[in-house]
């Protein structure tokens, strides 16, 4: 009982409660009160799954309908921001499969490939933009596992759940995007060095 | 697990903001918007459909219903006269003073009276005063005449009135030409060199596209339950999206459950029962032994009449949710039943009847030989109040059981009058309020939507007696058939 009260407590003092309420009785002012208040973060998700701007607000848009449409999924456990999130993520995969454009480069290797050392770490010191465009610009095999373990926080199994590949597929894909990553922000960072210097 | 570089990407990532262009909300609303309509003719859809459905199905049973009247009158017409009428005409016992009037001291046997009505009909009309494809108890009414009254002037009705047949009145892509916020700097994109780009895919001629093997769109829902200890986060991050299915949380979601609105949809058969669990036996089902000859003494025909027939109920009410599985709804529904039987040649004319130690005019009658096939209707209006109970707690499937109230709005019932032997409208022998009790198990489906619509088989009982007096059964009105409730 004191569950429950305490429950019912925390779901009414949540801001989303009524917000999520409106949205699912129809009311288009709160569904853009939702959207406004979400629409930032989603698109940097959406962003960094796909090779343009305006491929990104188009699963921004198709993700936000599907928000929309299915709220009433929602029970008010956890953060909407995350529930959303995760919808985004799914879209975004989806749309990466279905475009022509990303269908030709999205493939992954079955085979292990050669050892890479993925024990270095450099520290990152470029703006947040600029590696979300180094993301970007791997390949999109690469950039969507990447994304998904080391930004989503996904796990390998259920990379190779969500994309259809082995387990296995999915660490050798993350060690080599993870290669290729560190190197050009060590050669970013190295540019950065000889411009400064230059000064 | 993840170690620094990944916990630092992670953070960049989270500072990354970006603000999306004006249309893309203009299109999300569009897609809404048009969505919505969609649900909504599709929801609208359904009752036309079942309405439209209900209508066909009638005017099929009146089209055989009126073959059946035509094949009666070339070739049983003679026989039901000769098995009954002349029989009584011929006994002076059964003569009745019937006032009529041609005149209000005239005095003639049922015969005559018959006789003469159908013979100045088929002068007037050229045609058979007999052929009737509407049953003739809706265009008179029966009235009581008091034993020391003098007799009413009995409305006399042309044969074109009866003649006239039953009519039923019916009736994307966002254009993104907007300017998008995050232009993205071509000097930034300059890292990877080209090269490196071919020299890398150069080495991965194996790969093998497995794009057509991910098209499912399940796999959207794939969140893949197995949790490893690597990642904390990601731990989190699915309790979040997983579904609940956890006490507390249900708790919390069936905290703000209001009144529902409900659409309740009854499609099935609709027949006599002496008792929930006798065999079919009502007053239609007495019909005269052939064998007899269309003796009075009525016996049980089991072979043909008093079948089940169509019936129909749409309704809307509302519905609460009484914990995780209960709930109580309310509607009010129109219901249609029907019930197929067989009566006798019909008889135009007014004859004299007794109901209830009253003397009452009958504009008509139908004989008791069971030739033709008539469908009793009744329209009642219903208010069932009904409990639900979900059977398990992982499937959604709930038994129902409830009682309703109805009142009838309109029937073509049929009286019958055992000392002569044939069936009459009697509105007055028609109960008006019924009490019904049912029952019916269902499934829930579509529950990913807002609409949920529960349906399954139902059955229902009337244990209120359908009319005031019936001297040979007591016929109770059974439904089966499927209910359907849609609720938002």
């Amino acid at each position: 009982m004191t569950t429950l009260i305490v429950n019912l407590l925390r779901t009414l003092l949540m801001d989303h409660y009524i917000l999520v309420k409106n949205c699912l009785k129809g009311k288009i002012a709160a569904q853009k009160q939702l959207y406004d208040l979400f629409a930032s973060p989603m698109l940097s998700v959406c962003y960094r799954y796909t090779r343009s701007i305006t491929d990104a607000e188009d699963v921004l848009q198709e993700g936000f309908v599907k928000v929309f449409f299915n709220l009433n999924q929602y029970q008010f456990k956890g953060e909407l921001g995350a529930w959303i999130r995760r919808i985004m993520v799914t879209t975004a995969i989806n749309y990466l499969k279905r475009n022509a454009r990303y269908q030709s480069e999205l493939v992954y290797q079955d085979e292990h490939l050669h050892a890479v050392n993925n024990e270095a770490h450099p520290e990152i010191k470029m703006e947040a933009k600029e590696l979300a465009d180094l993301i970007r610009q791997l390949p999109p095999g690469y950039q969507t596992i990447f994304n998904l373990y080391a930004v989503e926080g996904f796990n390998h199994v259920e990379i190779g759940k969500v994309l259809g590949i082995q387990e296995s597929t999915s660490r050798s894909q993350y060690a080599r995007a993870r290669a290729l990553l560190i190197q050009w922000i060590e050669q970013k960072d190295k540019g950065i060095k000889r411009a400064v210097y230059a000064k | 697990m993840q170690n620094e570089f990944e916990k630092q990407v992670q953070q960049k990532m989270e500072e990354l903001k970006l603000v999306p262009s004006a249309p893309v909300w203009e299109n999300v609303e569009k897609q809404i918007r048009k969505k919505r309509e969609r649900k909504r003719f599709l929801f609208f859809l359904l009752p036309v459909m079942l309405l439209a459905g209900a209508g066909i199905l009638w005017m099929l049973e009146q089209g055989r219903q009126g073959s059946l009247q035509s094949l009666d009158n070339t070739t049983i017409k003679q026989k039901a006269e000769k098995n009954n009428f002349e029989n009584r005409a011929s006994n002076p016992q059964t003569k009745i003073q019937t006032p009529v009037t041609q005149g209000p001291e005239k005095t003639k046997t049922n015969s005559e009276i018959e006789t003469s009505g159908a013979d100045t009909k088929k002068k007037e009309t050229g045609k058979d005063p007999f052929v009737f494809s509407k049953p003739f108890n809706r265009v008179s009414k029966s009235k009581i005449i008091q034993p020391n009254e003098e007799g009413p002037v009995i409305k006399k009705l042309s044969a074109e009135q009866f003649r006239q047949p039953k009519t039923v009145r019916r009736k994307e892509n966002m254009p993104n030409n907007g300017v998008a916020v995050t232009e993205l700097d071509p000097k930034n994109n300059s890292i990877p060199p080209p090269v490196e780009k071919k020299e890398q895919f150069q080495n991965n001629q194996k790969l093998l596209p497995i794009i057509s093997a991910n098209e499912n769109p399940k796999e959207q829902k794939t969140t893949g339950g197995v949790s490893e200890a690597d990642s904390v986060k990601k731990e989190e991050t699915l309790r979040l999206v997983k579904p609940l299915d956890s006490s507390a949380g249900k708790k919390i979601a069936g905290a703000g459950n209001k009144w529902e609105k409900i659409f309740t949809f009854r499609l099935g058969e609709s027949m006599y029962k002496n008792g929930i669990f006798s065999g079919r036996k009502s007053l239609m089902d007495y019909v005269p032994n052939a064998n007899t000859g269309g003796g009075f003494s009525p016996v049980y025909d089991s072979s043909g009449s008093g079948k089940k027939g169509f019936s129909f109920a749409i309704g809307a009410g509302v519905k609460k949710n009484f914990g995780k599985r209960m709930e109580l709804t309310a509607a009010v529904q129109y219901h249609y039943y029907s019930t197929h039987g067989k009566v006798g040649e019909k008889k135009n004319g007014d004859t004299a009847v007794f109901f209830w130690g009253n003397r009452l005019t009958a504009s008509g009658f139908y004989t008791n030989t069971g030739t033709k096939n008539y469908i009793t209707e009744y329209g009642i209006i219903e208010i069932p109040v009904s409990f639900h109970y979900r059977l398990i707690k992982k499937i959604p499937l709930q038994f129902s059981a409830g009682a309703s109230y109805g009142r009838l709005l309109h029937s073509n019932a049929l009286t019958f009058d055992a000392s002569r032997n044939f069936f009459y409208y009697n509105e007055k022998n028609n109960v008006k309020n019924f009490i019904s009790i049912f029952s019916s198990l269902q499934y829930r489906i579509f529950t990913k939507n807002r609409a949920k619509i529960v349906t399954g088989p139902m059955v229902q009982f009337m244990p209120s007696l359908l009319q005031r007096e019936n001297r040979f059964a007591s016929p109770h009105l059974f439904f089966a058939g499927i209910k359907t409730d849609i609720s938002f």
